[in-house]
């Protein structure tokens, strides 16, 4: 399947990922290569197959239910882009 | 000191020949001389190795010993490291001071392992050829004006130009084996839950798998002895016991059954590797071996495959990097949009965003069944292939790249030529199977990598093929011109 | 014509665990901010999420309850969207394969009579964080 320059500013929108509008025509080219290689798997009939998602037959492990964390919240912050009183500060976000 | 191996170097510490400190200090200062003709480093943490350095003589002239002990390695910058830039070779994490430690950093740091530097990577480990990093390019130290391979490109040239005996490295569709291949190492990737992943910034999680990269089998057993085991904070890591990979070494390969499979002697493999590996099967034979030719029917699908399931995880994955608790912020939001937008837009690179998108894409509504939920049934497919494959043979062998090591540049624009330099290794990840590479022969005097592929958990077998052939063989034991 | 009025209800509840679903930190009410978010409720690079035990003995106990079906295979899913209380973009929920299914709930009305709920589904998720405007 092709895509077009509106379809990946779609996608890259859906992405949340700032695309240079020059750079849009060879994302449109690159992805839509990309999307012809992958569509081979079309060809193969896969009735009955189950998806794999573990390549082993193991069962989920649960965890214990106990407080092991220590509050870490000033080394956490340390490195953060933008806090204020413990808090991580972002852009209004309501007018 | 430098041309020594793991196993050599950890028997003079014992034996007190030199100290730990000395032989980092040695290390330190050929990274230092040489390192810029290769831009393995990301970033060189002598402070750090000193203190581990000094720490580990400490615990030898306490009388305690261990294979690691004093040992330095080079990390792949995937790893956190508490207290350490931990940058995954994108300016998303370039001022990403991680605030704790990765299972892997924590096992070979108990071990007395001394870490000399985080290595450069594709940028978020997605690449073949080490081009995607922010950092920019790895050079191979067989040839400077190659590619080391990717995207574990910096632990492979550090290795190869003695600048470290040993490297982690992490395999997604690859990137342990085939820069292992390109740069004349040995190199494995575990059965998938044998090495914890907690700390190792996930690309695709269901593929992802850490191991050793070295230059014998040997250290491969010493370093993979240390990094594999249980760990409760990894929901995938297989609560099993670890053994000692290195007892097994010594078996004697008679009898042995190796599956040769056509699809890995076909087309696009070209035929000078070809017969460096035909050339290496004869010496798998005089060892007792016997060649069975099979089939892995699936094979021209795991590419495909591999490039909708690793993208779809790898959109998810990557969603965290928003600029608002960690990592690179862009300047002046104007709002959340912008915030998130600009963010990731400057953060990323061309490559990383193309997988966000094709993930993306794959992952969107209506869309699910036709891409993610097809691949994963054709994983089952090729992990099918396999298992047939082990009723009949006890080790699988093929090459480990199509190809020897090419140009810098000569595929960057092309994605889908990159991807297929992977076309033997990625049908692994798939079914979850340990694999390695060791060094086979050369090509224009350039490593041709020898690919073993195992059966579940059988990480003994591999070592102990890898090293009988490694004590009839010295290809493993040549160093390219300039840093021997 | 004639309608009937049908009313779904979407409810979500806090089960009373100590630590929370998918990590290991303190679920106490009235802590500081951020003093309870752990490495994985952060997202930070690398960390991964376990499932608490007592959370999933909840939910079942809920299904036996209710007369639902528990399933013996129960799938978790990614909800994935960008806000800011959203540290991992993604949420960590069910959708296909929910753990209880098919229940009912007897309530009774003020007349005495019994009126009988259906619950459709229940399932586990991870609450996102607290944005303050």
């Amino acid at each position: 399947m092709a895509l077009d320059s509106s379809e990946v500013q779609k996608i890259a929108h859906l992405a949340r990922l700032g695309v240079d509008p020059q750079d849009v025509p060879e994302y449109a080219r690159n992805l839509s290569n990309i999307l012809a290689f992958v569509e081979q798997l079309n060809a193969v009939d896969c009735s009955g197959v189950l998806p794999m998602a573990h390549p082993l037959d193991t069962r989920q492990r649960l965890r214990e239910d106990a407080v092991t964390e220590p509050n870490l919240r000033d080394k956490f912050q340390a490195h953060a882009p933008k806090v204020e009183a413990g808090l991580y500060l972002v852009p209004k976000v309501i007018e | 000191m430098h041309n020594k191996t793991l196993a050599e170097l950890a028997a003079d510490l014992k034996a007190k020949a030199y100290s730990s400190e000395e032989l980092t200090r040695s290390l330190l200062d050929r990274i230092a001389r040489l390192d810029p003709q290769l831009n393995s480093f990301v970033t060189v943490t002598a402070d750090i190795a000193l203190t581990q350095a000094r720490a580990a003589d400490a615990r030898i002239a306490a009388g305690e010993s261990g294979p690691l002990l004093g040992i330095p390695y080079a990390h792949k910058d995937i790893f956190c490291t508490d207290g350490v830039r931990t940058s995954c070779g994108s300016k998303m994490l370039d001022n990403f001071i991680a605030p704790y430690d990765a299972a892997v950093t924590g096992k070979l740091a108990t071990a007395g392992a001394v870490m000399l530097g985080k290595t450069n990577m594709d940028e978020f480990a997605m690449g073949s050829s080490n081009e995607t990093s922010f950092y920019g390019p790895v050079k191979n130290p067989w040839n400077l004006d190659v590619v080391p391979g990717g995207s574990s490109g910096g632990s492979a040239a550090a290795v190869a130009a003695r600048l470290a005996p040993a490297a982690t490295g992490t395999d997604t569709g690859g990137s342990i084996r085939q820069p292992a291949a390109l740069c004349n190492l040995t190199g494995i990737k575990p059965t998938y839950g044998r090495v914890s992943r907690y700390g190792m910034i996930a690309f695709a999680s269901s593929l992802d798998q850490a191991g050793p990269m070295t230059r014998t089998a040997e250290d491969a057993a010493i370093m993979l002895t240390a990094m594999a085991g249980f760990d409760p904070r990894d929901s995938t890591c297989v609560d099993r016991p670890v053994e000692d990979y290195r007892a097994a070494l010594g078996n004697s390969l008679k009898g042995l059954k190796v599956g040769l499979p056509k699809e890995y002697f076909g087309e696009g493999l070209d035929p000078a590797v070809g017969s460096v590996i035909q050339t290496a099967i004869d010496a798998l034979k005089k060892l007792g071996a016997e060649p069975v030719e099979i089939t892995l029917p699936n094979t021209a699908l795991a590419v495909p495959a591999y490039y909708v399931v690793a993208p779809a995880e790898c959109s998810s994955n990557l969603s965290r990097f928003d600029g608002v608790r960690f990592g690179y912020r862009c300047e002046n939001p104007k709002d959340l949009e912008d915030l998130y937008k600009r963010s990731r837009g400057e953060g990323f690179g061309p490559e990383v965003k193309r997988r966000i998108m094709i993930g993306t894409y794959a992952l969107s509504a209506g869309y699910y069944d036709a891409y993610y939920l097809k691949a994963q049934q054709v994983r089952h497919l090729i992990a099918d292939d396999f298992k047939q494959a082990f009723q009949k043979v006890d080790v699988i062998l093929g090459p480990t790249s199509p190809t020897v090591a090419f140009k810098l540049g000569e595929k960057f624009n092309d994605p889908v030529t990159m991807y297929l330099s992977d076309i033997y290794t990625i049908a692994v990840n798939l079914a979850g199977l340990p694999g390695m590479s060791i060094p086979a022969g050369f090509v224009h005097d350039l490593p041709v990598g020898l690919q073993l592929i195992g059966n579940y958990f059988d990480e003994a077998r591999l070592l102990n093929v890898a090293h009988q052939y490694q004590q009839a063989t010295d290809w493993h034991r040549r160093a390219p011109h300039g840093f021997n | 014509m004639e309608w009937e009025t049908v009313i779904g209800l979407e409810i979500h509840a806090q089960l009373a665990t100590k630590s929370k679903i998918f990590s290991s930190a303190a679920t106490a009410y009235g802590a500081e901010p951020n003093t309870q978010a752990c490495a994985v409720d952060l997202g930070l690079p690398g960390v991964l999420p376990v499932l608490n035990k007592e959370a999933v003995r909840m939910a079942a106990k809920f299904g036996l309850a209710t007369g639902s079906t528990v399933a013996k295979r129960s799938v978790f899913a990614r909800k994935n969207y960008f806000y800011p209380d959203l540290p991992k973009g993604y949420q960590i929920s069910q959708y296909e394969l929910p753990i209880v299914q098919h229940g009912v709930l007897d309530i009774e009305l003020e007349d005495g009579s019994v009126k009988r709920i259906g619950v459709t589904r229940a399932h586990l998720e991870e609450d996102a964080g607290k944005s303050l405007h």
